[in-house]
């Protein structure tokens, strides 16, 4: 991974946080942290994050709640669900809510790892389509615009 | 009121008025049969004593007949035999012969011809009574006779005095001519009169006139009765003594004297006492019958009700109904003998005593349940916590320190890594285990649902795995929580194996059931772990919580299936799973 990407771990457990941050620092992320919900939306908001890892239970607020908020402010981030009571129900609630991964504590490192870069990829992926896009869309359209200024042309 | 009161109440009344309709039936029946006995004898008795008196007035009729009709007597009163008084009445005395006090000759004109009174008592002539001749004289009818046929006799009030009498027509011995006046016996009923009277009854007899007798009450009752045109009565006077009268006419038939005779009232008192055993006989037997219908009651009815009663009283006989189950698992707090209604009672309350136990212990089970599970979940997250943070840290220190880790730490390391999972495990265990068990039935191969739990196992290569399983028939079957039971046997099985040995799995159809057998040839289970086998937390595992099996018997329970385990130390242990084909009804859900 490229030293640009971005990601935030909110998780109350101080432990976690910072265990996750080594290990996706070692992978060359650039890794914030936060205790809470509400430091995770300030956090958020004022810096663009590709990915946010995110504890289904805080203290302050409910796993899906703060999904569906940073939906607002970061809609093309990456969201990984992070949870101790993996049910199924959870998980459908978790996607439902817009998270784009669910993994379940305690986890295999590799398995982090492996979900993270995953999520890169993908939304790299979508980058680079949401480019195409724009670039085709251009492009018709200044044929059109073309074809609107010589209308009689052969 | 309880039953036993009652019934004893019922039984008090019963028997009190059936005493007394016996003792008045008896008394009303029996003693006025021996009661009317009594009187007819009464009479009877009355009557004979009549009787003597009626022959002593034929006595003196027979005399006095044989006097008046004959020659001497019939000159003597026309004055043609001086010496007649002399010859006949020696010194004017009456000897036995003529068995009366006074002899009158009264001629045709009703005139005192001439007369004997003698007090035989003091043997001597006396005057007659004063009066007493113009009184007799004053009744034609008693001397104005015409022929041989008239006559005239009985009792009689002269003066106020009772007499005997008897008087005949004075007549020649051929009873032929006219009648020359009446020849008159007299004789006083006084004390002798009576004595005698009495001592030929052989009863004690009063007479008194007609005057006397209202004066007295009781011969005023008889004499009223008389009026009415009975001519007997009898009166009772107290328990032992009856009186019966009879009332003696005068020739003109009007009541005279009234006689009296006494009585014992033997016939009576036998009566009493005869009535008095029947109903002490009646009573006894009432008593007997009364008492043998309440032990009977007591015995079918009221002791069992009591026992039924004491034994459903008793909170902690009841509590769960656990420790009171034969070997058939049926409660038996309440007796249950023979075959009628109690017995069928008993039995009812003991399956619903069993009812409720069972439900009180699966209520228990599920609040712990409830409650573990809340502590579980709680300990579940925040032990996940830390262990996540140990994993990471190990895999971390793992990777910095990569090729440059020595043997030893490597070794660590995989021994951190493997306590993370089992930790995990146990969690897990304790989730799966303290979790509502919500069945979601798939129909499944039996084979493939085996295949799959065998498939999460990693077998060592010393166990040598047989399966036998059936592919078809297909089976609804919660496959999450099934395969998670299989696991768990699967395990045990291995973990019974430590030295190698052979797992052999099949199945079998037995009606609607499905029977899944999971047989190894390890060491089997001694009898004290047999014993708490089910029993959540208890294991002989150095590591474990104890779960497996609980979880195991939770899964098959929540089925509604059966588990049964045949185990021989040191040969092999086989557990048999019977499961419902289909979900039973209301089995799904725990």
């Amino acid at each position: 991974m490229n030293g640009n990407v971005n990601v935030i771990v909110i998780d109350d457990d101080e432990s976690i946080r910072k265990s996750i941050s080594i290990i996706l620092e070692d992978e060359g992320c650039k890794v914030d942290t936060a205790e809470s919900g509400a430091e995770g939306i300030t956090k958020s908001k004022a810096k663009t994050y590709n990915l946010a890892l995110i504890d289904f239970r805080l203290g302050d607020i409910e796993g899906t709640k703060l999904l569906t908020l940073l939906s607002e402010t970061n809609p093309k981030m990456r969201k990984v669900m992070v949870t101790g009571f993996p049910t199924v129900n959870n998980a459908i609630e978790a996607l439902n809510h817009g998270a784009n991964a669910y993994i379940t504590k305690p986890f295999e490192p590799e398995l982090l790892v492996k979900t993270v870069k995953e999520q890169l990829a993908e939304q790299e992926g979508e980058e680079k389509y949401g480019e195409q896009k724009v670039a085709d869309f251009i492009k018709t359209r200044a044929k059109e615009y073309a074809n609107d200024m010589l209308p009689n042309a052969p | 009121m309880k039953i036993r009161t009652k019934v004893i109440f019922i039984i008090c009344i019963i028997s009190c008025s059936l005493t007394i309709v016996v003792a008045i039936t008896a008394n009303l029946v029996l003693l006025g049969q021996f009661e009317s006995v009594q009187n007819s004898y009464v009479i009877d008795s009355t009557q004979r004593t009549g009787n003597i008196l009626q022959s002593d007035i034929g006595n003196i009729k027979n005399a006095c007949a044989f006097e008046s009709i004959w020659d001497d007597t019939y000159r003597f009163v026309q004055g043609q035999d001086p010496t007649y008084m002399q010859d006949n009445f020696a010194n004017y005395t009456l000897d036995n012969g003529f068995n009366c006090q006074i002899v009158l000759f009264i001629n045709s004109s009703g005139q005192l011809y001439n007369y004997v009174s003698y007090d035989d008592s003091i043997q001597h002539q006396v005057p007659l009574p004063a009066g007493l001749v113009a009184e007799f004289t004053s009744h034609p009818g008693l001397w104005d006779f015409t022929n041989a046929q008239n006559y005239s006799e009985g009792v009689i009030l002269l003066q106020g005095e009772m007499f005997l009498f008897s008087s005949t027509p004075i007549l020649p011995s051929n009873g032929s001519g006219p009648v020359m006046g009446a020849y008159v016996m007299i004789k006083f009923l006084d004390s002798k009169e009576v004595q005698s009277l009495q001592q030929r009854a052989g009863l004690p007899v009063t007479l008194l006139s007609i005057d006397q007798a209202k004066e007295q009450p009781d011969f005023n009752d008889a004499f009223n009765s008389f009026l009415q045109g009975n001519q007997f009565y009898t009166k009772a006077v107290n328990s032992s003594t009856i009186f019966g009268y009879e009332a003696i006419n005068d020739p003109f038939g009007s009541p005279a004297l009234i006689l009296r005779i006494q009585m014992p009232r033997d016939i009576w008192n036998s009566g009493v006492l005869a009535v008095d055993y029947y109903i002490v006989v009646v009573l006894a037997s009432i008593i007997l019958i009364v008492l043998a219908f309440f032990l009977f009651l007591e015995k079918t009815l009221l002791s069992r009700l009591s026992s039924l009663t004491l034994s459903v009283k008793d909170p902690a006989k009841i509590e769960g109904c656990v420790n009171s189950r034969n070997a058939d698992g049926v409660c038996q707090i309440c007796e249950v003998k023979g075959n009628d209604e109690i017995s069928t009672l008993a039995s009812s309350i003991n399956g619903m005593l069993q009812e409720i136990g069972d439900k009180n212990n699966r209520l228990r089970h599920s609040e712990k349940m409830v409650t573990i599970g809340q502590m579980v979940t709680m300990i579940g997250h925040d032990l996940r916590n830390p262990l996540t943070g140990l994993q990471n840290s190990a895999y971390i220190l793992k990777k910095r320190l990569g090729s440059n880790a020595d043997e030893m730490t490597k070794q660590i390391f995989e021994l951190m890594d493997y306590d993370v999972k089992y930790s995990n495990r146990i969690i897990n265990d304790l989730l799966d285990y303290s979790r509502d068990t919500k069945l979601d039935f798939i129909k499944t191969s039996p084979n493939a649902i085996v295949g799959e739990s065998l498939a999460m196992v990693p077998v060592p290569t010393n166990i040598i795995v047989v399966s036998e399983v059936q592919t078809d028939p297909k089976v609804a079957l919660d496959r999450l929580s099934i395969k998670r039971a299989f696991i768990n046997t699967i395990i045990n099985a291995i973990e019974a194996m430590p030295n190698g040995g052979t797992l052999r799995i099949s199945s079998r159809t037995v009606g609607d059931n499905i029977e899944f057998f999971f047989s190894d040839t390890g060491r089997g289970i001694d009898e004290s772990t047999m014993k708490k086998l089910w029993t959540p937390f208890v294991t002989t595992k150095a590591k474990g919580m104890g779960l497996g099996l609980a979880i195991i018997k939770q899964v098959i329970d929540a089925h509604g299936g059966k588990i049964s385990v045949s185990t021989e130390e040191g040969k092999g242990t086989t557990f048999t799973f019977t499961l419902p084909m289909k979900p039973s009804e209301g089995g799904g859900k725990q």
